[in-house]
């Protein structure tokens, strides 16, 4: 059984205090290579769980739908032997994924669903979560009719384990005024977040970026100013979290709103992390480049060190603003288009429009 | 009922006692340093009417005379009604208020409270300095007091006196007292006194040397190995303006993990606190260990570690900039010793130069990396050739090396994701210098094509070849390279997962088999490939056996060795295949059809 210790070798590696996530993955595909060639399922299993884990806190997961569509073929084949719970756990993190990806038709996306649904009701879960997952699509699409319908199914149904928590409740809550552009009614609404009577790994850090977004787009630039203070501290507490960069590109229009050169040293810092994302964050973050960049002088040039794999890249690191909001805004387009497609609606469209009016 | 009538909530004051007393603190010898703490309040109170007080501490231990401990200082005291509010109301501080809170260690009203750890009863007999009058209070665990008036004459000052729990009597052993006596009380700048039986012993007569700008760097690292164990590289000191800090920083004499918390000590205005770094370090001050003084930060209620807020981060940025500060000069003052750190420390300041330009201009050229010609200076490296290349992960590394070695190429292992960036960002740095990632499939077109065209053996040995690799998803292809006793190279793609295990994939009926194509790599998926060295003895002579039987277990073998030599893993079925193999050329007597 060498294998196996040549697995524990590599977990103890990847499980390192300080190891950076990508890191971690990596050795993670490794030690799942190896329990696959020995045909260690209960390893594959249990490893992959924790690529999962490890990958939920990336913007590159490539292997993310991979290992849980065998995880889900090995659940199958063997239900008795893996905890369901934190499969279909895993499940409504697929589904986003699955969501967020636009090459996904919409007939694949329902048949996934159902099942999912299926699943929930075969083991007696209720259905709260099945509707959050529809939820958040209507809000991610600003569909207003969409959103209301879904939030009144989720809050008629009772919380059970694999509801989402407190926290993303309601800040899911939040961001449904925040669609509707209501700032006071949203302000109100996160109290108990901003005041961390309810905490979870991304909240309340995203709902923070949320309200100072709307603050200051509705000019309320005192409150704007305060929430990204607190934003950017939550920010710091958690710099591997690449998922975040939705959020950053919310902070980096409000920055080139008040202060346009912390706006600047938020693109270089983070643009890295940009690079690695596809499908809807690549669209939403697009979007608040284009729109943040709109708000600089076109024709000015600025010194920027872009990643080396950035398509605008020059050893000059010197950059026209236009360039880069034209890259920006055209990247951000042919993503609504895609998406648009795909739903068979123009909602991301009609919102990078919104944004960009 | 009335609906305007207003309650107040009802607090079991015995179960407050014992939550607060028995649960706020980790550790069971808190008593002593709430005392401590008490005693250097009362004193620093006192200097306030009178500047030249000579204050101290003495501690009458349990012995052979009495069965109570005493603890008596010679500070402030309290008067009557001051006992009545501040023995008695659990919460109230005599020095929340004060004008000079700041110079008091102790704040929340709680610290007596440890005492009832140890103790069923606490007794306190105190004069104050503005009364003639001395009181004796005696607080009982359940949350009843007395106080009486003492008759003879005392001197200004308090005594806590303790009769120890059965189950605790062994805190209150001298050579156990003394010791945490000494762990929280070292440094504090009053005289304390140990007494037991006959003996005196003064505890704190070293003082503080490390907060002493005199002392020389013997002495800081003669202290440090005295707290620490450890016999340190270097020692220097730091401070903070922000939170008031003071103190001497430790360089390590062994490499640390990136894992793993280093001890330190931490002083909140010379009262040891703790020894967590307190988030005072940055993070990847893994090689230090500091000796630290704050008088401007706070401590959290149950005194175990600081408040998080603002002043401290600032405060853990400046200290960072102090660790930096000394890096950038240590060369200029001492060689041997930035050498030492560079063996020891690299990885650590590889991860520090990756996020500091400035650093990294300093410590660049003799920063150590991982070759294929073993470990070598970045200086080494550059000087080298006109390219530096490098591999991003430890798999292309181990393939790569072993190609490039033998062609006179130099390869950097750069699998720690900050060393990735420590040369991409010494490469925009330094616009003159190549810095070029390379791969195994980058590499494997740098060797020479065969003209197969010409050949009609060498055609044929290579879609021969190509037969016997296809049932196990892998490619042939024919090149000439270096070393020449090398047959064969297995070049695998960088994502290994989806082919040599495609086994595994997803049964038809998964929901997600559908979707799974959508979450594919974009790039083109690259089959591994076998190749065959076309200067290799072995393999020339194989271009001639025809025999039908022979030359497929040749290649199988070829094939097992190539994963063995690049550190794949080899499945069972490989293995067996490589078996089955050599039993095949056993039985047909390989003597007698090749001969190498």
């Amino acid at each position: 059984m060498r294998y196996t210790l040549e697995i524990q070798k590599l977990l103890n590696r990847a499980n390192q205090e300080n190891i950076h996530p990508k890191d971690a993955a990596k050795l993670l595909i490794e030690a799942i290579q190896i329990a696959d060639t020995n045909e260690d399922v209960e390893w594959g299993y249990e490893l992959r769980e924790d690529l999962m884990d490890t990958q939920w806190r990336l913007v590159g997961r490539e292997e993310f739908v991979r290992a849980f569509s065998w995880m889900l073929n090995t659940y199958d084949a063997d239900p008795e032997n893996y905890a369901v719970e934190d499969l279909l756990w895993k499940y409504k993190w697929i589904i986003d994924e699955l969501f967020s990806n636009p090459e996904v038709p919409l007939e694949q996306l329902d048949n996934v669903l159902s099942d999912y649904k299926r699943r929930l009701e075969e083991k007696g879960y209720g259905l709260r979560s099945y509707y959050s997952k529809l939820l958040h699509e209507a809000l991610g699409q600003k569909e207003p009719e969409g959103s209301k319908k879904y939030l009144d199914l989720v809050n008629s149904l009772p919380i059970d384990e694999l509801s989402d928590c407190r926290a993303c409740e309601m800040d899911t809550e939040v961001a449904f005024l925040v669609n509707k552009g209501d700032f006071t009614a949203a302000y109100h609404k996160a109290q108990p977040l901003l005041q961390k009577q309810y905490t979870c790994a991304h909240v309340p850090v995203i709902t923070l970026c949320q309200l100072c977004y709307l603050a200051v787009k509705n000019n309320e630039n005192e409150k704007a100013e305060e929430l990204f203070v607190r934003a950017e501290e939550e920010l710091h507490e958690r710099e591997e979290d690449s998922t975040l960069i939705v959020s950053i590109g919310l902070l980096i229009v409000f920055l080139f709103h008040n202060h346009k050169e912390k706006g600047w040293e938020y693109i270089e810092k983070y643009l890295p992390w940009a690079m690695e994302c596809r499908t809807s964050r690549e669209f939403f973050f697009s979007q608040y480049m284009a729109e943040a960049l709109k708000l600089e002088d076109q024709e000015k040039e600025v010194t920027l060190e872009l990643p080396h794999e950035h398509p605008l890249y020059t050893s000059a690191a010197i950059y026209k603003v236009k360039d880069l909001y034209d890259f920006y805004y055209k990247q951000a387009q042919r993503n609504a288009a895609q998406f648009d497609e795909r739903n068979g609606n123009s909602n991301f469209s009609i919102q990078l429009k919104q944004a960009l009016s | 009922m009335d609906e305007n009538q207003q309650y107040l909530f009802q607090v079991n004051l015995k179960g407050m006692i014992s939550l607060l007393s028995e649960h706020l603190y980790s550790n069971p010898n808190t008593f002593v340093r709430e005392l401590l703490q008490n005693g250097v309040d009362a004193i620093t109170a006192f200097k306030t009417i009178d500047e030249g007080h000579l204050g101290a501490i003495r501690i009458y231990l349990p012995d052979n005379n009495r069965n109570e401990m005493i603890f008596e200082d010679n500070g402030i005291g309290l008067k009557e009604e001051e006992i009545h509010k501040f023995l008695a109301v659990i919460g109230e501080s005599s020095k929340r208020e004060a004008f000079e809170a700041k110079d008091y260690i102790g704040k929340f009203g709680i610290g007596l409270l440890s005492c009832f750890v140890v103790s069923n009863e606490i007794v306190v007999e105190s004069r104050s300095a503005l009364s003639d009058k001395a009181f004796r209070w005696t607080g009982k665990s359940d949350g009843t007091y007395q106080i009486t008036e003492i008759s003879e004459e005392r001197p200004i000052g308090s005594k806590v006196i303790l009769l120890p729990k059965e189950e605790f009597k062994h805190l209150f052993k001298p050579e156990i007292f003394r010791k945490n006596l000494e762990n929280y009380g070292e440094v504090l700048p009053m005289p304390i006194y140990l007494f037991h039986d006959q003996e005196e012993h003064w505890i704190n007569e070293g003082g503080a040397i490390w907060l002493d700008n005199t002392a020389s760097k013997e002495e800081l690292l003669a202290y440090g190995r005295k707290v620490f164990n450890t016999s340190f590289l270097d020692a220097f000191p730091v401070s903070s303006s922000a939170g008031t800090i003071k103190g001497v920083a430790y360089v390590l004499p062994f490499k640390t993990q990136f894992t793993g918390k280093q001890t330190h000590k931490i002083y909140l205005k010379r009262m040891f606190l703790s020894d967590d770094d307190c988030r005072l370090l940055p993070s990847w001050a893994f090689f230090i260990r500091c000796v630290l003084n704050t008088d401007g930060l706070d401590a959290i209620a149950s005194r175990e570690s600081l408040v998080y807020n603002d002043l401290l981060k600032e405060a853990k940025r400046q200290i960072g900039q102090s660790i930096k500060g000394y890096l950038k000069s240590v060369g200029l003052v001492d060689h041997a010793i930035y050498q030492k750190l560079i063996n020891i420390h690299y990885l650590h300041l590889k991860a520090i130069a990756a996020e500091d330009n400035e650093l990294l201009q300093v410590f660049m050229d003799d920063l150590p990396f991982e070759t294929n010609k073993g470990i070598r200076t970045f200086k080494n490296i550059r000087e080298q050739g006109q390219t530096i290349y490098y591999t991003p992960n430890i798999d292309d590394f181990k393939q790569v090396r072993r190609i490039a070695g033998s062609q006179g190429v130099l390869i950097i292992n750069a699998a720690y994701t900050f060393e990735e960036e420590l040369l991409k960002k010494i490469q925009r740095l330094d616009k003159h210098l190549k810095i070029e990632q390379i791969s195994p499939g980058s590499l494997l077109n740098t060797f020479h094509a065969v003209d197969i065209s010409n050949d009609l053996q060498l055609a044929e040995f290579e879609k021969r070849a190509a037969e016997v690799l296809k049932p196990l998803n892998c490619t042939c292809s024919l090149k000439r390279f270096n070393p020449e006793d090398t047959p064969a190279i297995y070049v695998a793609p960088q994502d290994d997962m989806n082919t040599r295990n495609a086994k595994q994939e997803v049964s038809a009926n998964n929901p997600l088999a559908a979707a799974l194509g959508a979450f594919a790599p974009k790039k083109k998926v690259l089959e591994p490939v076998l190749c065959f060295n076309a200067d290799n003895k072995l393999v020339k002579r194989m271009v001639e056996i025809k025999d039908p039987y022979v030359f497929p277990s040749i290649i199988q073998i070829l094939y097992v060795q190539a994963l063995l030599l690049g550190k794949y893993p080899v499945s069972d079925t490989e293995m067996n295949l490589f078996n089955e193999a050599l039993h095949n050329l056993i039985i047909m007597g390989m003597e007698n059809f090749i001969n190498i």
